[in-house]
This record gives C-alpha cells, structure tokens and sequence, in this order.
C-alpha cells in the first residue's frame, strides 16, 4: 500500500487523475455488477436484469465468438446458444469471478463446442494448427479486408487454436491475463509466456512484409 | 471497445446487433413465459384426461359389479374347487354322460 501511494505521489497530476478516474470506473463498475446481479437472482426482477445483461455484453460476446469461429452465421448460433445457457444457469452463478469473465467462458466453452461438432471430433486439440481457417474466412460473406489484414489473418491462421485464442483476448477483447485465464482453464504464466511469444511473432512478420 | 475488428475485415449485417439482442430476448424470456404458459395448459390437459379415464373406469366395474354372475356348480370344474374333489376321467365321463343323456332322453308327457 505505501509502496503504491509513493508511486502515485512519483506520478504527475493528470496520470493520477486518469488513474483514479479509472478507480471510481472499477468502482462504479462493480456497484453496476452487484446491482444487475441482485436484478438477476430474484424471480420478480430475472428478466429486467437479463435485458440489460444482454445490452451490456451482448456485442462484445460477438466479437469473441467471431474471432474464434470466423463464419458470422456461426457465430450468430453460438451467440443464441451461450446467452440461453447463461439465462438457464444464472441461479448457478457463485460469484467467484467477475459476470463479465463468466459470460465469456460460457462464450468460449460453447465456441470449443461448436469447433468440435464442426471438424467432427469429441475433443478440439488446442495445440493443432486450423488448417481450414482461410477458406472459413474467405467463404464468410461478411468478410472484408485489405492487404494488410489479409498478412495479419495469414500469420494468425499459422498459429494454433490456443495460442490466437489467448492473442485475441488479450490485444482485441482487451482482457486481463487472470480473466483469460479463469476463460480458459490455462495456467497464467502459460498465457503471458503464449501471449508475448505470439505478439514477437506477429511484430517480426509484419515489419518483414512491410520491408 | 476496441475498434481492432474493422481492420481484421469482419463485418455483420445492417441492424444485426439490435436484431440479436431481440432475437435473444425472445428465445430465452419469452419462451420462458410461454414455457410456463405451455406447462400450465398442459396441466389442465392432463387433469382432463384424468377425471375422463376415472369416469370410464369408475362406469365400466360399476356395470361389471351389478352384472350376475351365473356359475353352475355342477359342472367338473366348479365342483370340484368347491368340493375339493380332484377331476379324474371318471368324473368327467360320468357328467357328460348325464348331460349328454338328460338332454337326448325323450320324456313322453
């Protein structure tokens, strides 16, 4: 604690606003976690608090979902399937993480499900390459990119489920190591060791391209 | 959010995002409204059904109950669970021959 408030103090006064600007966010955030919690568990209020539940995730959902499945049709089935899942066992919720980390471990469970059943498998190896991920993506008619996007899509396809999993969390959804990790059941040092050795990967190849 | 999905190409169609979130309202709260709704009717449905099979049993062992029924005792079988008596050829010979008999035998008036 005086290790933190003799860093704050080092800082200069618009970081340490930004900063506890971000605090009264956390804070705000949590209250706002609590309140739709208390709307979801009691009967009365359950479907009150699954709206605005939906409203609050629903897109970012997507965006997970589709990085991992590719195809928008796809998606839109496991996006159905993961919110029903979500309003069947919400009762079940323990509070043991953040809502948020667990709707997208709903989200990625039901994604691993559906991988599965697509290559016909009872298990999708995680540590396999997607050898079917361009033609996935080049068959999507909501597919639409450039050059550059096209490099950066070739160098995730080489990469294997787990490792552009962790990748897309963490650089696109923006998530913490320890959320991804309670996502995924992945041990956190792997996935900063995974998410770093990716990054240097994906760095390296696209200043190559653009010499 | 983060805006890095436009530049991985992925796009959605018009209006998808509000779509969904209807199309996931109704599938989970209203189907759970009309899922209670279903489980009521289906209720009644079966209570129905319940007081109509009791009321056809209920008449059917009623008409069963005031119906005779007509058991002669004479005939090997009957006599001899009553009787105790084990059925043996002889017994059986000796009843059909007095039936056989009483019903051929012409009894002048």
């Amino acid at each position: 604690m005086k290790r933190l408030s003799n860093h704050l103090n080092k800082l200069p006064s618009s970081s340490t606003s930004t900063l506890s600007h971000f605090l009264g966010l956390n804070k705000k955030y949590r209250l706002k976690e609590e309140a739709l919690l208390k709307l979801l568990k009691n009967s009365d209020t359950k479907n009150e608090g699954f709206r605005l539940l939906v409203d609050l995730y629903h897109e970012k959902t997507y965006w997970m979902i589709r990085k991992m499945i590719l195809s928008h049709d796809s998606t839109n089935d496991v996006l159905q399937e993961t919110y029903v899942r979500i309003f069947k066992g919400i009762e079940n919720f323990k509070e043991k993480s953040k809502l948020s980390t667990w709707i997208y471990r709903i989200a990625y469970n039901e994604s691993i499900r559906f991988l599965a059943s697509e290559s016909k498998v009872l298990k999708v190896e995680l540590d396999s390459n997607d050898d079917n991920y361009s033609r996935k993506l080049y068959a999507d008619v909501y597919f639409d990119a450039e050059n550059l996007t096209l490099k950066f899509h070739q160098i995730l396809s080489e990469l294997t489920l787990r490792q552009r999993n962790i990748f897309n969390m963490k650089y696109f959804d923006e998530l913490k190591f320890t959320e991804i990790s309670k996502i995924t059941g992945i041990n956190i040092n792997t996935i900063k060791s995974t998410y770093y050795l990716v990054e240097k990967k994906i760095k390296k190849e696209i200043n190559e391209s653009a010499l | 959010m983060n805006q890095h999905y436009k530049k991985l190409g992925f796009t959605t169609p018009k209006n998808y995002f509000q779509k969904s979130k209807d199309q996931i309202l109704s599938t989970t709260i209203n189907h759970g409204t009309n899922k209670f709704e279903h489980q009521s009717r289906s209720t009644l449905q079966l209570l129905i059904a319940a007081v109509f099979i009791t009321s056809i049993l209920y008449l059917n062992f009623s008409s069963l109950n005031t119906e005779e029924i007509k058991i002669s005792s004479e005939t090997p079988i009957i006599s001899t669970i009553i009787l105790n008596e084990e059925i043996t050829e002889e017994y059986i010979i000796e009843y059909l021959t007095d039936k056989i008999a009483v019903n051929e035998m012409y009894i002048p008036k």
